[in-house]
């Protein structure tokens, strides 16, 4: 499984290194100079990939770095690939950022938070509505009032509160 | 240096520092405790907040969230058999098999216990030895940082992925989008496309809390469940003197272990606590006994994760190399506050650096004190539910990467990051190694080109000069000897099941 996702992983990184280096033919000498070190190295490096990916499989290795949970979810979770989960986080985040835009922090940030806890399987109200409001304030004011952050493309909300 | 140490102690006592120390390490504990976040996660997602604080009260807060984070890992390790961070993994063998023969408290105690010596060695290390450090690497020119960067690459991209060569491919990519932005040396714009965001480059922030939270928010939609109710016991937290005396040489030996691989360029606590538990079972008497829940398997590992935490930053705060993968957020935030790790840091800087080292010690107290007198509560919290703490985690990365440029830009490059993580991660890439690139790839590149300078254009500089040259010797050792060791476990397992 992992040698066929080796494949794939090794030509897009072969085309994406040609690409690349021709990108730097457009430079002069100077700073084309790294950039092309790095890019015939990943050429190198990821035909020796696809090389590897044809023979038989590679001895399994150490524990990952120092971020996350239990190993066992990890591998579990690894075999599923790119399932709804993964696109249900990033539709979440690209649309919270663009309402951010639109509704300004206060109501966007309420109503995601409430909306996504439900959607995520949270029913009971008080907790939904409890840290949608809370989080939120705690939030505002951490980076709108201490940080002094400029505020989002704002609505009348924030203009009422502040 | 004493008279550094005390004025160090009197930064570190600050009303401020001691507020967000304890602050941090509460933090960090909650977060560990949590299956699901880790230590680097929060780090990277705090880095915004230390912003406006001033620089040694951030770094305080943000080691306080990482020794609290690998200690309160420990909690669900021990109660419920989910280590709340891979540092806890081995704890939870002896730790939760300890708990069900009904001493849950005396198996916490232990680990708190334990964590706070490891902690406390490897705070003492990173005071004791950052300084002596700093003062050795003046001797360091631009040939001896290319090979200290390609050290600390070199052993993040063997330890952290699927494969040498994908950890190298992976720091590749890092250090090709490090090149994107104006040359540093000659101004020309390099990958920027036009887009005037990309001059300045790709800041390190979104990308780390990009790179490192998204993926694990998407791991926690899809474990689902929160953890069950957990059993309390009515005696309180606490070791007898005849039992600490006890397990001390054990937490002695495991947080020495643990400081020494800390400190080491990406190997962290989850290594040192197996490595522990390991040589702890070797030196018994009843090697049998490990995994019944005996008390040297909870405090090994222990000792050992939280030894790592603190000496970590020692290459990080003298050589610019982190000590594990949650340490590289440090590297962000000392970025953000126009710090240099170095030499410099010690001279220009003495009551930062020295607040900072000093108060590693206070954070240890702390530790010790909340996890004392607060692990039922943290255990409670642990259980929060993904379904709470996925939007929760979602908002506050966003505003995080959004706080630093007052850019939406740059919450699209976390979004970036954050698919690119997750590919990563599917293709067992290594993450680290690529941050750890991004980060110190214009570092690398204008040391070449000083290199390049001060010989003429000759490339040997940076081959036949002694430091480097023990510094690659180093790297190749470090790189090698592990895989070896792989394979011949691999071989004779291959004979054994033949």
């Amino acid at each position: 499984m992992e040698r066929i996702r080796d494949r794939y992983a090794s030509v897009f990184l072969l085309v994406f290194a040609i690409v690349g280096y021709y990108y730097t033919l457009s430079m002069p000498a100077r700073p084309a100079m790294f950039p092309r070190m790095i890019l015939v190295g990943l050429g190198v490096l990821s035909i020796v990939l696809f090389i590897n990916s044809l023979r038989a499989p590679a001895p399994s290795i150490s524990p990952n770095g120092d971020h996350g949970a239990g190993e066992e979810k990890e591998k579990q979770a690894e075999a599923e690939g790119f399932d709804w989960a993964h696109w249900a986080v990033l539709i979440g985040i690209v649309l919270y950022t663009v309402l951010l835009t639109v509704l300004g922090f206060i109501v966007t940030t309420v109503v995601f938070c409430a909306v996504a806890m439900w959607l995520l399987g949270e029913r009971r109200w008080p907790v939904v509505i409890g840290v949608s409001g809370l989080f939120t304030a705690a939030v505002y004011w951490l980076f709108f009032k201490y940080l002094y952050l400029a505020p989002l493309p704002g609505t009348l909300l924030e203009r009422v509160f502040s | 240096m004493l008279e550094n140490v005390l004025n160090g102690l009197i930064v570190a006592l600050a009303p401020f520092n001691l507020f967000v120390s304890a602050l941090g390490v509460a933090l960090g504990i909650i977060v560990g405790a949590i299956p699901g976040l880790g230590p680097s996660m929060a780090i990277s997602i705090l880095v915004p907040v230390t912003f406006v604080m001033a620089p040694e009260s951030g770094m305080l807060m943000l080691l306080g969230v990482f020794c609290g984070a690998v200690y309160g890992g420990s909690i669900t390790a021990i109660l419920l058999r989910v280590p709340g961070t891979s540092a806890n993994i081995v704890t939870a063998w002896d730790g939760h098999a300890m708990a069900r023969q009904g001493y849950p408290n005396k198996a916490l105690a232990y680990a708190v216990v334990a964590s706070f010596v490891g902690g406390m060695l490897s705070a003492l290390a990173l005071l004791l030895f950052s300084p002596l450090l700093a003062t050795l690497t003046l001797r360091f020119g631009p040939p001896e940082y290319v090979a200290l960067a390609i050290w600390g690459l070199g052993i993040i991209a063997s330890l952290e992925s699927a494969s040498l060569l994908k950890g190298v491919i992976s720091a590749l990519l890092g250090l090709l989008v490090g090149t994107i932005g104006l040359d540093p040396q000659t101004g020309f714009s390099r990958f920027t496309f036009g887009n005037v965001n990309l001059f300045t480059g790709i800041s390190s922030v979104p990308v780390l809390i990009g790179i490192f939270c998204i993926p694990e928010l998407v791991a926690l939609a899809r474990a689902g469940t929160p953890l069950r109710r957990v059993e309390r016991e009515q005696d309180p937290i606490l070791l007898r003197w005849s039992e600490f005396k006890a397990a001390f040489p054990t937490m002695l030996r495991g947080g020495i272990i643990g400081v020494i691989i800390g400190a080491l360029p990406a190997a962290g606590g989850t290594i040192a606590g197996f490595i522990a538990y390991d040589d702890a079972k070797r030196r018994s008497r009843h090697p049998e006994k490990f995994g019944t829940g005996i008390p040297e398997g909870i405090c090994a590992p222990e000792s050992a994760n939280n030894g790592a935490s603190a000496s970590s930053l020692i290459p990080l705060i003298t050589l610019g190399i982190p000590g594990s993968a949650a340490a590289v957020p440090f590297l962000g935030a000392l970025t953000i506050h126009g710090l240099q790790p170095g030499p410099l840091l010690f001279e220009n800087t003495p009551k930062l650096i020295y607040g900072f080292l000093a108060g590693g010690l206070i954070i240890q107290v702390f530790m010790l004190l909340l996890g004392q007198f607060g692990a039922p509560w943290f255990a409670g919290v642990a259980r929060t539910s993904p379904a709470v703490l996925i939007p929760v985690i979602t908002v506050f990365a966003t505003v995080g990467a959004y706080a630093l440029g007052s850019n939406l830009f740059d919450v699209a490059l976390m979004i970036i990051a954050g698919v690119l993580g997750t590919l990563m991660r599917h293709y067992k890439f290594s993450a680290g190694a690529f941050v750890l690139a991004l980060i110190l790839g214009p570092l690398v590149e204008s040391n070449i080109a000083r290199s390049l300078a001060i010989s003429y254009g000759s490339w040997s500089i940076l081959f036949t000069r002694p430091i480097p040259l023990v510094i690659y010797a180093l790297t190749l050792l470090m790189i090698v000897l592990p895989n070896l060791q792989q394979r011949r476990r691999t071989r004779a397992e291959n004979k054994a099941s033949a």
